[in-house]
């Protein structure tokens, strides 16, 4: 197998980081993230969650919290861990279906909230 | 003859292992109790209304809390705006006589009942007292019925 | 060849060099292989160290003083918002390069023995990752904020018998107006971030442990 020194990596995690650090600094420049309101503001009569917890807001709204809450998420998370062994006992194909299954529930719901929360607004 | 027991290197360092395990497994609750207490952040379940109250009034909140009192026919009730579904502050929209969560959704009528969205029970009605002066005295931790009043 | 493999003279003076390996596969050197999206979470989470702990000059966790602080250094202090908004995006970015790093890992089947403890690693950062982006949007002590801590305090209060310490240990005691808290200050600033620099470190060190990072 062809290998190359070190260096070469270096070179091109060097780009990399440079990228990364223009693309970051353009974003602070140009996008101002929002603060929220006030605790001395008038109540909101709606309170939005982080884009990142969108999937568990929705999870939340349809489900009673032990489930939506607890137990889906600890399945998710169990099922990511355990991808290996799943494999090791059910084959790929099973490892790979899960798998699928559990990332495109999470995208699923995380689109869901960004259609109501669009909606909303 | 009796063995004799011998301090070699390795059973000392064995035992200093134990010792170290064991004396960590010793902290364990009292780190607990260290981390979980509350002792510096006293919250009185007492919440005054000190502003006169009309008869027949709609909810009017005390301030700084989250209990709002109201007088009808039969009395005065007080009232915690906290949703039954997740805990998140419901707010009252007089023109509606709703009560809405900002968090899930949820709606209660003017009672205080749920109609809508994930929330199951009613929000909790707490005791009002009278002081000698007229203000009035909420104790938040002793829950009442729908129908009590004062 | 062999001249190409000589070891340059400054070789074992750099440390950095000592955790990595002398030789990679050139296929490993294709951007298309692994798109540098692991060491992007790691240079997103050093910059998050470095923007966090300036902001921590003028951040003061609190129920009032929270949200007050973030809006000065946000306005008022000289390149404060420059800070705040780097960190921000950094960690927005942070969670996206680390979940398609994670969808990388399973298109190269990189997961499988002998990797497995490795990929269990990963788990646990994704799940750091989470965190501490949540305890994060918390500190803002916004009144969104407040909800979203009220939110978690009574999820993990379902848990039986411990909920209620795990709670008091994890949040302190957010009011419903805003989750800033000094305890979850604590972890966000040292806690989190500590055990998450460790863990990713000894994710680093299993690479190399597992035979480094192969082409399919």
């Amino acid at each position: 197998m062809a290998r190359s020194p070190i260096q070469k990596l270096k070179e091109k995690e060097g780009i990399a980081t440079l990228l990364f650090l223009v693309v970051c600094t353009a974003l602070a420049i140009k996008f101002q993230p929002a603060v929220g309101t006030s605790n001395q503001a008038p109540a909101v009569t709606h309170a939005v969650a982080p884009w990142i917890f969108g999937p568990f807001q929705i999870l939340l709204l349809y489900l009673p919290p032990w489930i939506g809450a607890l137990i889906v998420p600890i399945l998710i998370v169990a099922g990511l861990a355990g991808l290996p062994w799943i494999e090791n006992y059910l084959g790929i194909k099973w490892g790979r279906g899960i798998f699928t299954f559990l990332f495109s529930l999470v995208v699923f719901l995380l689109l869901w909230f960004m259609v109501i929360e669009a909606w909303w607004n | 003859m009796a063995r004799q027991l011998e301090w070699t290197r390795r059973s000392v360092l064995r035992l200093a292992w134990v010792g170290i395990v064991a004396a960590s497994a010793l902290t364990f609750k009292p780190l607990i109790q260290y981390l979980t207490s509350d002792e510096d952040q006293l919250r009185s379940p007492l919440v005054f209304y000190e502003k006169s109250l009309a008869e027949n009034s709609d909810w009017q909140k005390a301030s700084n809390s989250r209990v709002w009192v109201r007088q009808d026919t039969l009395g005065i009730m007080a009232m915690v705006a906290t949703c039954t579904h997740l805990g998140c502050e419901v707010n009252y929209h007089p023109e509606k006589k709703e009560w809405l969560c900002p968090c899930h959704g949820s709606i209660y009528d003017s009672e205080g009942r749920p109609i809508y969205g994930p929330a199951l029970k009613a929000l909790p009605r707490v005791a009002v007292n009278r002081q000698p002066n007229g203000s009035l005295i909420i104790n938040t931790s002793k829950q009442v019925g729908l129908d009590a009043r004062l | 060849m062999k001249e190409q493999e000589q070891e340059p003279e400054h070789y074992h003076k750099n440390f950095v060099n000592h955790i990595r390996p002398r030789y990679v596969p050139d296929e490993v050197l294709s951007v298309l292989y692994t798109f540098c999206l692991g060491g992007l979470s790691f240079l997103a989470f050093i910059v998050l160290g470095a923007t966090g702990i300036l902001l921590m000059f003028h951040y003061l966790p609190g129920d009032s003083s929270g949200f007050s602080s973030v809006i000065t250094i946000a306005s008022v202090i000289p390149y404060g918002g420059m800070i705040r908004n780097i960190h921000y995006w950094a960690a927005q970015i942070m969670v996206v390069t680390v979940n398609l790093h994670m969808l990388r890992v399973v298109w190269t089947h990189s997961y499988k023995s002998p990797r497995q403890l490795n990929w269990l690693v990963g788990v646990g950062l994704l799940i750091f990752v989470l965190v501490l982006d949540f305890t994060g949007y918390l500190l803002i002590g916004s009144q969104e904020s407040g909800a979203a801590a009220t939110v978690a305090l009574h999820i993990v209060e379902l848990i039986p018998s411990m909920g209620m310490g795990l709670g008091k240990i994890g949040l302190g005691n957010p009011s419903s107006l805003s989750g800033s808290t000094l305890v979850v200050y604590v972890w966000h600033c040292v806690g989190l971030p500590m055990i998450a620099l460790i863990l990713q470190l000894y994710h680093f060190w299993r690479i190399r442990q597992d035979g480094g990072v192969r082409p399919l």
